[in-house]
């Protein structure tokens, strides 16, 4: 359209030399001028344009609310008449005002428009209030920017590909309402924080007293010192938890998933990481689900410490539904790397005779274990398993 | 509180922008219609100017004014009617009688006499109703129009195109130059499409958007302003320029020319006195010679001239002095040129469709022919055959008055929608009109029939179909008043509730 134009201007000019014509030489002329400014003046345009978010919390539980302010700078003379921000949006994370997005062709997701204007070296910033509604791990942007001329007669466009990241933790349920046996609920425990030798570490050699048994003495410092020395362990300073969760909803994979039942399970989950690490356990978390942007299953080691915490439930929003395997098979595999002693949590929606019998091999190599079933159909009796049975009831619409 | 759909809403880069379409419209109409005659010529440009763009923006404001308030067809046509009966009285006595103290019969009688009097092939007073009608039209196109920078740039061209069509028109034949106004055109130009763009920008829904700004009107209206003036100063400059360029680049050539008589006209001469000693007698050599001697005068005549034109007496009095002869000439060349450049581009144009797979299958089948001259000559005639397939649906009234039926069927729906909203509850984006069905009804109980009247109404509209009769619209509105009222009464209700 512009070459067109140019075209046929410098056709006027040459037809107003030939013919001699002032006024069509000065109307091509000043044509060619404004075309020529406005060209130039687009072409600098997103020169020095700059656009920033930011979040006050990037992390969040479902129903809470996050400051965003969005910054746009020029930093050049040239003011910018115009300048249109479309950030690409996840409507899970979208503003309170849900009209605020405009639509996508996706229906998750929205675009959040602002249009500024700035003058030479200005910053402007404009404020929203986030509600995080789902869980999940989103992802913001790309932005496309769109500006042009002062005139607004030639567009520039420019896609800033600067994604950031918000998460939302799975909601923590009261952990009463998973009905734990209260005295004990994850197993062998007495103390909120016992001090546990791990004999398979010994650290030194001490002299004997009256309470030590009679396995514990070193017989060939003994022999040396000619007093009865003890072995000294190095200490584990607390018990182990594993959540094993089962992703599955449906016994075959090909009859798809059921959403509102695998939230629920993820919601367990993280009530009994959050529990567990309160208690003092040291927890980890192995899943037969991938992480969101990812192919894998993942496998998180025990810890005990608050950011373990932080990494477990960010884990849990990253959980979709894709299945990496079978379950039963991945335990077998998984749980043999998983500290001795540890107490394993089996969380499922299913219960097949092959993960019964998976648990009563596990079992058999001294696990603790407890089996918490959201499933229907009640669990067959495991001897030796603590099994927990709470059928997961839809909450109607 | 309900919402109401309202056209008049005003939005003040909105306003701007169709203010200055008004105001490009206006500077290309002014020296057009100053030019047409002398007495309209004898008229002051400003007083033109100022009566064709208040035409233009009453009309403009009329028809919006109509639709904001729903006025019934009969009403509308009686108030267009009596707007351009007044119109063209403003404009006869305004533009033609202003200095006279003439009675409204005599103004009417006027035009009628000049009419009759053989004299006058177009009465004045007619042109003056022409442009009357024609500033008309354009406030109401204007009404309809979606103001976007693309409809400023579609007028831009237009305004463009009626400048260079002047100038080779008028001001070839009188001398007459719309300077003045094509500045106006230009400064209106920039100012209208930066308007539009501000108001496209903000039409994005969701969001937030820029509220109009006075410094940055301001500020843009001095850049405009500026950059006018620049076009102005450098277009002024240029045209000498460009002359001097034009008159050297035409010394050049002459000079090649008389070089290469130079070369070649002893030899010609000395053929020609060797063939007249050899053919004494022959009647057509010696014709021959004697044009040859009148060419050797002609060439040492333009000699002179070019040496004129490089020395004494300028390059601007020799193109004046050859500018009748040259202008026709040029003029002609213009006129071919201008054909085969219509034909050149639509030979690219068949090419680039070619390329792009995008024609017809009509087309196909011509371009696969070969000729590409036929090829033109079909393609010009389909044109013609969409243009006038086009003018039929203009003037098709009973198609249109069903387009408005449809315009009407949709709008009770968004209003559908909008009550629903005031009573808290509305219509998902992702929810289609018949999976909200039974919402109203949940909504609207005892009223299934209406509900399944208008939702019907509206997704055959939404697919293409039109009303076929007014009854089919009427029976809507039917539906539509009682679910009004029901919805009217709750919300009402759900007010006095909240004040309790």
């Amino acid at each position: 359209m512009l070459n067109r134009g140019l075209l046929l201007i410098f056709i006027l000019i040459i037809i107003g030399v030939m013919m001699k014509e002032s006024f069509l030489i000065t109307l091509s002329t000043a044509l060619l001028v404004t075309v020529g400014v406005a060209r130039w003046w687009q072409s600098r345009s997103l020169v020095g344009v700059n656009y920033r978010r930011w979040f006050h919390y990037t992390r969040g539980f479902p129903g809470e609310k996050i400051k965003l302010q969005l910054e746009a700078e020029n930093r050049k003379f040239l003011p910018i008449s115009w300048l249109r921000i479309q950030d690409d949006w996840e409507r899970a994370v979208g503003p309170e005002d849900e009209d605020i997005l405009a639509p996508s062709h996706i229906q998750e997701r929205g675009f959040l428009t602002n249009v500024f204007s700035l003058r030479w070296y200005e910053k402007a910033r404009r404020s929203y209030v986030l509600v995080l509604r789902k869980r999940g791990i989103y992802s913001i942007g790309p932005a496309r920017i769109d500006t042009g001329d002062l005139f607004g007669i030639f567009e520039k466009t420019k896609e800033i590909s600067q994604n950031q990241l918000l998460t939302v933790f799975p909601t923590i349920l009261p952990f009463n309402k998973l009905e734990f046996p209260a005295d004990d609920p994850f197993g062998d425990r007495r103390s909120r924080r016992r001090l546990f030798e791990d004999p398979n570490r010994p650290m030194g050699v001490r002299e004997y007293r009256p309470d030590d048994g009679f396995r514990r003495v070193h017989w060939p410092a003994t022999a040396r010192t000619g007093q009865l020395q003890v072995k000294v362990f190095q200490p584990t300073t607390g018990q182990v938890m594993m959540v094993c969760m089962n992703v599955s909803t449906f016994a075959r994979h090909w009859e798809g998933v059921y959403p509102d039942l695998l939230e629920y399970l993820i919601k367990v989950a993280a009530t009994i990481i959050n529990e567990g690490i309160h208690e003092g356990y040291k927890v980890g978390l192995v899943a037969n689900g991938c992480l969101a942007h990812a192919d894998q299953p993942f496998r998180i080691p025990p810890g005990r410490s608050q950011q373990q915490l932080v990494v477990l439930l960010q884990a849990l929003a990253g959980v979709t539904s894709v299945t990496t395997g079978n379950f039963e098979r991945f335990l077998l595999r998984e749980i043999p790397r998983v500290q001795y002693g540890a107490t394993l949590i089996v969380l499922t929606t299913i219960i097949t005779p092959e993960l019964a019998s998976t648990l009563i091999q596990l079992k058999q190599h001294e696990r603790r274990i407890t089996l918490y079933s959201l499933s229907e159909d009640t669990p067959p009796l495991i001897p030796g398993i603590q099994t927990i049975h709470k059928p997961f009831q839809p909450t109607i619409k | 509180m309900m919402k109401t759909f309202s056209p008049i809403r005003l939005n003040s880069w909105r306003e701007i922008a169709i203010l200055m379409i008004v105001l490009m419209d206006v500077s290309w109409i002014t020296p057009w219609f100053r030019s047409l005659t002398p007495e309209t010529y004898a008229v002051d440009s400003v007083r033109i100017l100022i009566i064709i763009s208040s035409i233009i923006l009453f009309s403009h404001i009329l028809i919006r004014s109509m639709d904001y308030l729903r006025l019934k067809k009969s009403i509308r046509q009686g108030l267009m009617v009596a707007f351009l009966l007044i119109g063209c009285y403003i404009g006869i006595k305004t533009l033609l009688y202003a200095k006279e103290s003439i009675s409204v019969s005599e103004l009417i009688s006027r035009p009628i006499k000049s009419f009759a009097d053989i004299k006058y092939l177009i009465p004045v007073e007619f042109l003056v109703i022409i442009a009357v009608l024609v500033a008309f039209w354009r406030g109401v196109s204007l009404a309809q129009e979606h103001i976007g920078p693309r409809s400023v740039m579609s007028h831009f061209w237009i305004g463009i195109i009626m400048f260079v069509v002047f100038i080779f028109i008028i001001t070839l034949a009188t001398g007459e130059n719309a300077g003045e106004f094509f500045y106006l055109f230009l400064f209106s130009t920039l100012m209208g499409v930066s308007a539009a763009r501000m108001t496209v920008v903000g039409m994005v829904r969701g969001g937030t958007k820029n509220r109009f700004n006075r410094s940055w009107f301001l500020g843009i209206l001095l850049t405009a302003l500026i950059v006018v003036g620049i076009s102005f100063l450098i277009g002024d400059a240029s045209t000498y320029i460009f002359a001097g360029i034009g008159g050297l680049f035409f010394g050049i050539l002459g000079s090649i020319v008389i070089f290469i008589w130079v070369i070649i006209s002893p030899v010609i001469s000395f053929l020609t006195t060797i063939l007249g000693d050899l053919f004494q007698n022959s009647q057509s050599l010696q014709e021959l010679g004697d044009n040859l001697q009148k060419l050797n005068a002609l060439m040492r005549g333009l000699g002179d001239k070019i040496s004129d034109l490089i020395g004494k007496s300028g390059i601007g009095n020799i193109v004046s002095k050859w500018a009748p002869t040259v202008k026709t000439i040029i003029l002609l060349s213009v006129i071919v040129l201008f054909i085969l450049g219509i034909i050149l581009w639509m030979t690219i144009k068949l090419w680039k469709d070619r390329e792009r797979r995008l024609v017809g299958d009509e087309e196909k089948t011509i371009i696969r022919s070969g000729n590409i001259l036929q090829s033109i000559l079909d393609i010009l005639l389909q044109r013609w055959n969409r243009t006038l397939n086009s003018l039929e649906q203009l003037t098709d009234f009973r198609k249109r008055q069903r387009i408005k039926a449809a315009a009407r069927i949709r709008q009770v729906y968004a209003e559908l929608m909008e009550l629903c909203e005031s009573l808290g509850q509305p219509r998902h984006a992702a929810e289609t009109p018949l999976e909200f069905v039974p919402n109203l009804e949940r909504i609207f109980p005892g009223f299934h029939i209406e509900i399944n009247l208008i939702t019907q109404a509206y997704l055959d509209v939404r697919y293409g179909l039109l009303p076929e009769n007014k009854n089919d619209l009427t029976v809507i509105e039917s539906a539509w008043t009682k679910l009004h009222k029901t919805g009217a009464k709750r919300l009402q209700e759900q007010k006095q509730n909240r004040k309790k």
